[in-house]
């Protein structure tokens, strides 16, 4: 029997799984924290699932994203999360969206649903969906991971705070860091998105006696978890408050000043002088003498460099201007900075312009760009 | 001795600070200190936690503090906890 094993538990039995069937769960993300709670909601015999997901399998993604595979590289990740739940339960009503969710959709799919799950990757769809469900008198079982560390809460759930109460005004864009860039151990993801499943099941079986809380997860630490005891929702906070200020959707890319992509943004620091193509950049470099540096960090370094090339981290770049000086030959010796994928190495350029009397250039789209043009052997990362 | 209270960094306040935890001595013959003036003395000891700080919230004793800081007070064996929002997935 499908459900056996968890029908005979006292804390759900018959009454549960039927609540379980009757209920449906949106999941925004089919990322890290998404891919494991949609299998064990799908699992555990909820009876329709959505799944929202504009982005494409991506082979960086399946270390964490764990319902897809290498064969569904390139596919949409709502589609393949479809067909992974598809296999695992056939009587799991899945619905995917391929869309990037925004003011003018998210409130019509989050009506639809009577739980939504929070398994986005960036700070303008976490208000988005705190004020959609806000509006629309949705819990909101919210959940995040980055490096080693995550959090996991349910907003606006038995006169509890919502996201605006604990957070209302977002993090400047430039101190947000997202996992292409931050890094993020798979099981840190995976140990949150199974906690926002458990939450979700809690929720839809009305099994939830605990206080509104924060837990917090961090992998280095000692404990592993800690809860953060939290009051109710804030008299004046601008949307769930006594007299809200915003009654409906707004433009929340402005309002963070980010996007609402997983993407790092494009830095423009330097003009054209100042900057190298990686073709013009390979065949001056077994001619001209110079010192190529990659200001990326050691433990990126270490994964893979370009022969020749010295490390020096653009943090600890201003104290070791002097080492700079004793690499070159001639005090007018040219200087090439190479990064990840260009952003880093322009500031990089910035800072050494002032103290050298040669040619500082960097290379155009670091090492991304120097694989895609130059070596396609070269790793992408 | 001097009284004591511990701050607990988390996440980018754990990056910003280097530390996961620190010891801070109440100052002398006083018995607590407000959450505020402690936000100041937070921001001198470092620099990159001031942008951290704006956006975080607090916990005393893993109780969640609304953000009226001057009127809340800080006592020797506190543990005061520093959490910035995480965003990722």
């Amino acid at each position: 029997m499908l459900y056996g094993r968890q029908l005979i538990l006292p804390d759900l039995g018959k009454s549960g799984q039927l609540k379980l069937k009757n209920t449906s769960i949106l999941i925004v993300g089919a990322g890290g924290l998404g891919s494991p709670a949609a299998i064990y909601l799908a699992a555990a015999g909820v009876g329709k699932l959505g799944i929202v997901d504009y982005d494409k399998v991506e082979k960086s993604n399946l270390h964490r994203q764990i319902i897809h595979n290498e064969t569904r590289e390139g596919i949409s990740k709502a589609q393949s999360a479809k067909m992974t739940i598809e296999g695992l339960n056939s009587l799991c009503n899945c619905v995917a969206y391929e869309i990037l969710l925004d003011s003018l959709s998210a409130l019509e799919i989050v009506q639809q649903y009577d739980i939504v799950v929070d398994a986005t990757d960036n700070v303008a769809t976490r208000y988005l969906l705190n004020d959609a469900c806000v509006i629309s008198g949705k819990p909101l079982v919210s959940g995040s991971a980055l490096r080693m560390d995550g959090q996991l809460t349910v907003y606006n759930y038995k006169g509890g705070p919502c996201y605006r109460c604990l957070f209302p005004k977002p993090p400047p864009p430039e101190s947000v860091l997202n996992c292409a860039d931050g890094g993020i151990l798979g099981v840190v993801t995976g140990v949150i998105g199974c906690l926002q499943a458990l939450q979700a099941i809690k929720i839809a079986t009305e099994n939830d006696e605990s206080p509104n809380n924060l837990l917090i997860f961090s992998a280095t630490s000692y404990p592993l978890f800690r809860s953060i005891k939290l009051r109710s929702k804030k008299k004046d906070c601008v949307i769930c408050g006594d007299h809200p200020s915003i009654t409906k959707l707004q433009d929340y890319v402005q309002f963070c000043g980010s996007g609402a992509l997983d993407k790092s943004p494009s830095v423009k620091e330097l003009g054209r002088e100042d900057r190298i193509e990686p073709k013009v950049y390979h065949n001056l470099r077994n001619e001209t003498p110079h010192v190529l540096i990659d200001v990326r960090e050691t433990v990126q370094y270490e994964i893979c460099s370009l022969p020749s090339s010295i490390n020096i981290p653009l943090k600890d770049l201003p104290k070791r201007i002097e080492d700079v000086k004793k690499l070159l030959e001639t005090p007018n010796t040219s200087v090439y900075v190479i990064c990840r994928l260009g952003n880093d190495s322009q500031h990089a350029v910035n800072i050494l312009k002032n103290y050298l009397k040669g040619e500082v250039k960097d290379i155009i789209g670091g090492l991304y760009k120097w694989s895609l043009e130059v070596d396609q052997e070269f790793p992408i990362y | 001795m001097s009284k004591e209270i511990t701050i607990l960094y988390f996440a980018t306040a754990r990056d910003a600070t280097n530390v996961s935890s620190e010891k801070i001595s109440l100052p002398s013959q006083s018995m607590s200190m407000s959450l505020k003036d402690l936000t100041d003395l937070l921001k001198k000891r470092h620099e990159k936690l001031v942008p951290v700080l704006e956006t975080s919230l607090y916990a005393i004793n893993m109780e969640y503090v609304e953000c009226d800081y001057q009127s809340i007070l800080v006592k020797e064996g506190d543990e005061v906890a520093i959490i910035p929002p995480v965003s990722g997935g």
